[in-house]
């Protein structure tokens, strides 16, 4: 099946991108998005119907719901990095520090 | 520890109300949502955020298929859907359809009557094929259910195209022109506003065209992914 990649699809590979392997929650991926909810979580859907996301629910602590957690698969990561938007592509490419004046 | 607002109580009514009427592979999704409302303190965005889960309820109805093991539960979810249409449908064509009819005897000019009259067949027309044609539902055991599946799946793709699809377009389209056409003679001090409703009615003609034929494909994708399922399985 192929993903319909949106501006807005990109702009949620470019999220996960940030820490390809830290599990996120849906509301601070809209939070650092901007994506509306109604945008977001379809998007998700989708990825997860096609394994580029993982999904789990957090285990709860005592008297707390759980929630539901997000990361990309390892092909979700290369889908990630190779659709990702130029200008994310080239922050991931700078070496660390680079901007550091001696 | 977040305050229970009225706007915060009115969002979680509308995510239960989300949740409760999710198709059964977006429902985790939605409860998803739900218990991301616990962590966002404005009550404003929390209303925002519980608003998208109703988006998900018409954008996301379909479970894909995995494997054929699925298929009697999406035949399942596909009869739901449908009868609910039909239901809908029936219900919408026939008031419309009585309303146009009973217009007949009460419009002053014979445009109007044959308008009116077109478009009361034009409904009961659309009202037979909402009916017509509608596959036995046999209860889904495994066996059965591709053959269900598949069959209720090209009724409704050729619902949306083809010669069933712009008969219906065809039979409507005349009736509501006549009709506009003879309001705009019989009271002509009122052309403009004739003028703007017909355009609105040409602007939703050609956003059903599209719609139904969206449509069409959608139901295509679905019966090419069980050909797809039934080729892998053998």
């Amino acid at each position: 099946m192929k993903l319909r990649r949106s501006p807005q699809t990109s702009t949620v590979l470019a999220e996960f991108l940030h820490g390809p392997h830290d599990w996120k929650y849906g509301y601070d991926i809209s939070r650092n998005t901007g994506l509306k909810s109604g945008t977001l979580y379809p998007i998700l859907m989708r990825l997860a119907e096609r394994k580029l996301l993982a999904t789990r629910w957090e285990t709860a602590e005592a008297g707390k719901p759980p929630r539901h957690m997000y990361k990309l698969t390892a092909d979700g990561v290369a889908y990630a990095r190779e659709h990702a938007p130029a200008r994310v592509k080239r922050r991931m490419a700078r070496p660390a520090f680079s901007g550091v004046k001696h | 520890m977040i305050r229970e607002t009225s706007i915060r109580r009115f969002a979680l009514k509308v995510l239960n109300f989300a949740t409760r009427y999710a198709a059964p592979g977006t429902r985790e999704w939605v409860a998803a949502m739900s218990r991301e409302m616990d962590f966002i303190e404005n009550d404003w965005a929390a209303l925002w955020w519980a608003l998208g889960s109703t988006r998900i309820l018409f954008k996301r109805q379909y479970v894909p298929l995995a494997d054929l093991s699925g298929v009697p539960r999406a035949a399942q979810c596909l009869r739901k859907t449908v009868r609910r249409r039909t239901m809908a449908g029936l219900l919408i064509t026939l008031g419309e359809g009585a309303a146009f009819a009973s217009f007949v005897f009460m419009v002053p000019t014979s445009m109007l009557r044959i308008g009116s009259g077109l478009t009361a067949s034009a409904m009961l027309y659309m009202a037979y094929q909402l009916y017509a044609r509608r596959a036995a539902q046999p209860p889904l055991d495994a066996a059965s259910a591709s053959f269900s599946y598949r069959a209720e799946l090209e009724r409704q793709r050729d619902f949306h195209r083809g010669a069933w699809f712009w008969s219906r377009f065809f039979v409507f389209l005349p009736g509501p022109i006549l009709f506009c056409v003879g309001e705009v003679m019989s009271q002509p001090e009122y052309a403009h506003a004739y003028v703007a409703i017909l355009a609105g009615f040409i602007v939703l003609c050609v956003w059903a065209v599209r719609l139904n034929l969206s449509q069409a494909s959608k139901y295509q994708r679905r019966l090419d992914e069980l050909q797809a399922l039934q080729s892998d399985a053998q």
